[in-house]
């Protein structure tokens, strides 16, 4: 039964058009017609999670099978849902408006560490038990999928299962299991126990752990039938993977509002902070051609006005000159603005910039992520002073005054030379218009220095380093803004340290971890990753009061040997290679990229893309 | 060459909670969708020429709402219809389109609206209901604070009320009014309901809230916009 939400009810709230549905594009099916109902749910607000490409892609790969409905699920501000909670208004799929009670699968993705209260939340206000052991057959399956789950431990309590990997091939195979099991009527752990051997699919409940007296995992332990270890699932031919049409129009406009173009997937760098590098590999690419004919579908479908270009290292892309040729003909003559994301700087780049950007000359973005060459060298950032200045010389030749900075403070190995480096490669970008005889350039020029808490992430090389503690964070961080201070020029931004802090813990958290997380939300943590909602305090005491040392998964080092809460998900990366990466860090070495040369890290198992270009 | 047309269109359904920005960047998207060229405005950002009467706001259905399109292509008013409707998503619908002459914006038009509030009591008779009603419309004043950017403050509302009419149907009771509306005097319908509420004890659920109509002055009539 769908739920009843008055009138009266929805003009309490802000932006009542997040909890109607009804989209253009939006799919509303007979429900007495389908096998299978399953509800997306993205863990944060409407607007963020209708910008996310994961979730159109799954919401069509199932819709487009006929036996089953899929529906969206955000998470309510906190107005709608005081308004729920009063009213007694259980949360409900947008397309029907039935509880979420109703649905036989509610898919999570998890794109963010902080997210995770607000699945405990909006499970609750579902009204489903919010632990995998108390749900029953008369409960709907609850799953997840995106990059935080290549670490599930620390939500592996929630959840029945994860699906690890790119999802559209594997979540048809799971519908199809289900299928047969709903025709054989039987118990929710013969269904978990069918899908246990089909590729990325992991079911927590029947792994274990055992720990040494220190709180390492001394075993990992699990049922016969379940495999060693799982692998996570990629399309191998990711140009003729099944792609989007019918994208959904909101009424309200989310951070992204645009056809989104995914012009590869993976990345070749292998920068070693960076998990996004190693989690996806190999790389795979769309022909151009297929990218022109799905833009030119998808503008058909939705009226949209602006097309943009996603992928890790859009510069990569092998066919970019000839395919930003051919779009921008098509973008012109439909009049659709083109959105270039952050391209390397060259006079190629520039002159596209030009070309697509008439309106007016936004700011250059540069993420050298250090601040010297030799720690730039222990992070693997492939790009050299020489490269940055060169960049910006262009930039300033362009008449370009804008320019965005991105730095990371505490990485591994950082002194403070490495953080007064940051303010003397300012410096030496602000004298480039100093010196310029266009004068005026240098009068309109602001440059943006913006520094981050580095997070150790799994499944990178610096999966073993222990976070730099917050007091040394907030020391070099206020020991840049002293000598950046001296720079009229510049804007600086840093990020709130104990954000980072309670990232770190969930990145690399194990299966103990999960009673803290139930422990927060009970005392009201929701929305972690909103300033205004974040209360640290809360957090300190849930880890407190269950017993848990934070700092242990924060800020330890791991040994060579210490088996890790993830060492039984297996991303076609190599433990053995993360290490060597590590090594070579340590040892300031770099390491070529995957067109360069391939160093072995193991993809190539996947039997696609890059590898064999 | 290009021409103006003017369609009529309703917004109902879920769509009430649609705001009156995102009202205006869906139909943009309808008519690319629908595949009709807009004109276009010059400069560095150009936009298409589309213009909208008053803003309905939230919460609000109506059958009549209007907006003026510059089309490239030379599609008849019948097809432009059609096509459009096909591109709407559900709630929005497509009446008629006419080309117009009219070189006024259509907001700058707008003097008088009227309204339809259909009341269910929920803890007294229909009867009862309908005579509080009446007995709140008929005070000389009727005062409710108006949020402005600054601040609070308090306003007549009758002032505003040109004519009124309270009448009982079935088990409901309904308000039409006839309000100031457009960019010189505006009475939003959701701050009567807000009054209603304020002077009343009793319960009530309103079922509905509806624009009925949207005039102008010609000549010193008050007339239909069409």
């Amino acid at each position: 039964m769908p739920v009843n939400i008055s009138n009266q009810l929805l003009q309490k709230v802000e932006k009542p058009a997040a909890y109607i549905g009804g989209e253009y594009n939006s799919v509303v099916k007979d429900k007495d017609k389908v096998n299978i109902r399953f509800a997306f749910c993205f863990p944060d607000t409407y607007e963020i999670g209708m910008s996310h490409l994961g979730m159109k892609i799954l919401y069509h790969v199932l819709n487009r099978q006929e036996d089953i409905w899929c529906e969206r699920v955000f998470a309510p501000k906190v107005d709608m849902e005081e308004v729920m909670r009063a009213e007694g208004i259980p949360l409900y799929g947008l397309e029907s408006k039935d509880p979420l009670t109703e649905f036989d699968f509610l898919g999570f993705t998890l794109q963010y560490e902080m997210c995770y209260t607000n699945v405990l939340n909006m499970l609750d206000l579902g009204k489903v038990p919010l632990f995998s052991k108390d749900r029953t057959e008369e409960h709907p399956f609850v799953l997840a999928g995106g990059s935080c789950t290549y670490n599930p431990e620390p939500v592996a309590d929630f959840f029945d299962f994860f699906v690890l990997g790119e999802g559209e091939e594997v979540i048809l195979e799971i519908m199809d299991a289900y299928t047969r099991w709903k025709n054989q009527k039987g118990k929710r752990k013969d269904f978990l126990k069918s899908i246990s051997s089909i590729q990325g699919v992991y079911v927590p409940c029947f792994y274990d752990f055992e720990y040494n007296s220190d709180g390492t995992i001394s075993k990992r332990v699990k049922e016969d039938f379940a495999p060693d270890v799982i692998r996570k699932r990629i399309v191998k031919d990711f140009d003729a993977a099944e792609y989007l049409t019918n994208d959904i129009v909101p009424f309200i406009e989310p951070v992204h509002d645009r056809v989104v173009l995914e012009l590869f997937r993976g990345c070749i760098r292998g920068c070693r902070f960076c998990q996004a590098g190693f989690v996806y590999r190999p790389v795979r690419e769309k022909k151009a051609d297929t990218l022109i004919k799905q833009a030119l579908d998808l503008l058909d479908c939705t009226g949209h006005s602006e097309v943009a270009l996603t992928s890790l290292s859009t510069s990569d892309y092998t066919q970019l000159a000839e395919f930003t040729e051919k779009l921008t003909e098509e973008t012109e003559k439909r009049k659709v603005n083109l959105s270039l994301p952050s391209l390397r700087v060259d006079s190629f780049s520039l002159d596209l910039m030009e070309k697509t950007q008439k309106v007016r000359k936004s700011g250059l973005t540069f993420a050298p992520e250090a601040g010297t060459q030799r720690l730039r060298d222990v992070i693997n950032k492939n790009i050299s002073e020489e490269d940055i200045l060169n960049a910006v010389k262009i930039a300033q030749s362009g008449g370009y005054t804008t320019i965005k900075l991105y730095f990371m403070l505490g990485l591994p190995g950082e002194t403070l030379e490495d953080v007064e480096g940051i303010a003397q490669l300012t410096e030496k970008i602000t004298d480039i218009y100093k010196e310029s005889e266009n004068k005026k350039l240098y009068g309109r020029l602001s440059i943006t220095v913006s520094t981050s808490y580095f997070v150790p992430k799994p499944f990178t090389p610096f999966q073993w380093v222990p976070q730099i503690e917050k007091e040394e964070y907030v020391k070099r961080q206020q020991h840049l803004e002293k000598l950046l201070k001296k720079n009229k020029k510049v804007r600086y931004n840093w990020h709130h340290g104990d954000m980072s802090v309670l990232e770190a813990v969930m990145a690399r958290g194990d299966r103990s971890i999960a009673k803290a997380i139930y422990k927060a939300w009970e005392s009201g943590c929701k929305f972690d990753s909103w300033n205004e909602h974040f209360n640290y305090e809360k957090w300190v005491k849930a880890f407190k009061e269950c017993g848990i040392d934070p700092a242990f998964f924060s800020m330890r080092e791991r040994g060579k040997e210490e088996i890790l809460p993830w060492d039984h998900i297996d991303i076609g990366v190599s433990r053995k290679y993360l290490w060597r990466e590590y090594e070579k860090a340590k040892a300031g070495e770099t390491t070529p990229d995957c067109r360069t040369l391939c160093t072995g890290c193991g993809a190539v198992s996947f039997g696609g893309g890059v590898c064999y270009e | 060459m290009s021409k103006t047309v003017r369609f009529r269109f309703g917004k109902k359904g879920q769509t009430q909670f649609v705001s009156h920005l995102d009202l205006m960047r869906c139909m943009e998207r309808s008519f690319r969708r629908a595949g009709i060229p807009l004109e276009h405005t010059e400069g560095f950002n150009p936009h298409p020429k589309l213009s909208f009467d008053l803003p309905l706001p939230v919460g609000v259905v109506s059958d009549v709402c209007f907006m003026d399109a510059v089309i490239e292509e030379p599609f008849s008013c019948d097809e432009l219809v059609q096509r459009l409707n096909k591109a709407l998503p559900e709630g929005l619908i497509v009446y008629e389109a006419v080309v117009t002459e009219d070189k006024k914006s259509l907001m700058s038009q707008v003097t008088n609206a009227s309204y339809r509030n259909v009341m269910r009591p929920l803890d007294c008779d229909a009867d009862v209901f309908t005579n509080e009603m009446k007995s709140i419309l008929d005070q000389e004043g009727i005062y409710i604070e108006k949020e402005t950017k600054k601040s609070l403050k308090m306003i007549n509302i009758k002032d505003m009320l040109q004519w009124y009419r309270v009448s009982r149907e079935g088990e409901t009771t309904v308000l039409d009014v006839m309000c100031s509306a457009g960019s010189v005097n505006n009475l939003n319908p959701i701050l009567l309901w807000r009054a209603v509420c304020m002077y009343t004890d009793y319960r009530f659920d309103l079922l509905s809230l509806e624009r009925t109509g949207l005039y102008k002055n010609e000549n010193g009539k008050t007339v239909p916009i069409r």
